[in-house]
């Protein structure tokens, strides 16, 4: 893969933008489909979100300061992405945030996307009852196996508040896969 | 004991304190049952997709942009200048046919009344006798009191209650 910081500048160029973006895409897309797939839980949700987050990377590149690294800039505006759409789709649905993460379980269970058994549909429970911080956390550590100080970049929360909350989140899955 | 030495010579390797909790959450990680596959799939050749689906949508917008959006915007000038002028000739056309116009007498009694009824006005009993002369009042003493009252009552009655001889009052003024 190209350099980040050639990949940046020929992303600002217009007359290298184009084929810089194709490598752009190619470079993340399998990466943050998946972190966004972890927030949203429905492939059609997620592919709406990915090329949204895509397509804002393009249109914002020149706002972009290089002050962070762009995979943490790009995994900020995936999170916030797929954030924003379960706001909207809750409130579309007149529904409370708690109540879509039921709705989105119940969708799951006859998702032709998804392949789970009995015990990955308690684990998606169990994360599913997490705060939407130390959920985001936790499937960043535990699924992507993100570094701390990279979590913390994307987030913007102190490397010990990440600690704590992904300790709690551990320990609340952990006790949900055994009591139920 | 004064001569034994402080260092007891022990070592530890290279940044193996920052490196700690990172190790200690990899043990966590190994020793947890959360299982690491959470069965989400694909639909084939998925990813193959994105990139030319993003380009679509991109450019997809970059047209509308250009196009419809400036046509749009023409047509809103348009309905704009066509409303003003529409407006401008309303309103001469109006002031040419019709010779009245809205003055006090136009409010509606109702609203008036309602308007005092409704607002607090913290007037004293001086304020409102000065803004609202008795001989302008278009009525009478009997409009008020059923019982005709003659002068000389009046006089009598002034006289007992401030003391004043009213007489006396009249002589200072002509003498």
């Amino acid at each position: 893969m190209v350099a980040e910081e050639i990949l940046v500048r020929q992303l600002k160029q217009k007359d290298s933008q184009a084929k810089a973006f194709e490598v752009l895409v190619d470079a993340y897309k399998v990466r943050l489909y998946w972190h966004i797939r972890k927030i949203v839980l429905d492939h059609n949700d997620a592919d709406d979100v990915l090329q949204n987050t895509f397509i804002k990377v393009y249109k914002n590149i020149h706002n972009f300061k290089e002050d962070s690294k762009l995979f943490s800039w790009i995994y900020r505006i995936a999170t916030n992405e797929a954030l924003t759409f379960l706001k909207s789709k809750s409130k579309l649905l007149g529904v409370t945030s708690e109540e879509l993460q039921s709705l989105l379980l119940e969708n799951l269970e006859s998702d032709v996307y998804f392949e789970g058994d009995e015990i990955q549909l308690k684990l998606q429970n169990a994360i599913a009852i997490l705060p939407e911080k130390q959920r985001l956390v936790f499937n960043m550590k535990y699924f992507d196996e993100l570094k701390y100080n990279e979590i913390s970049e994307i987030l913007g929360t102190s490397v010990g508040g990440l600690k704590a909350s992904y300790h709690q989140a551990v320990k609340k899955v952990e006790h949900f896969l055994k009591n139920n | 004991m004064k001569i034994l030495p402080k260092n007891s010579g022990f070592k530890v390797p290279n940044n193996y304190f920052e490196k700690l909790p990172e190790r200690v959450n990899d043990k966590i990680n190994q020793n947890t049952f959360i299982p690491k596959n959470q069965g989400f799939t694909v639909p084939n050749d998925y990813f193959k997709s994105v990139y030319e689906n993003v380009v679509t949508k991109i450019s997809a917008a970059e047209e509308v942009k250009i196009v419809k959006l400036n046509l749009s915007k023409r047509k809103y000038y348009l309905a704009i200048a066509v409303v003003a002028v529409l407006l401008f000739f309303a309103s001469i056309i109006s002031n040419l046919t019709t010779s009245t116009t809205l003055s006090f007498q136009d409010i509606a009694n109702s609203e008036i009344e309602n308007y005092f009824n409704k607002t607090d006005f913290n007037f004293s009993t001086y304020d409102l006798a000065q803004m609202l002369p008795i001989e302008d009042m278009e009525i009478e003493v009997t409009d008020i009191i059923d019982t005709k009252i003659n002068e000389e009552q009046i006089i009598n009655y002034l006289e007992s209650s401030t003391g004043i001889d009213i007489q006396e009052l009249y002589k200072e003024d002509y003498e």
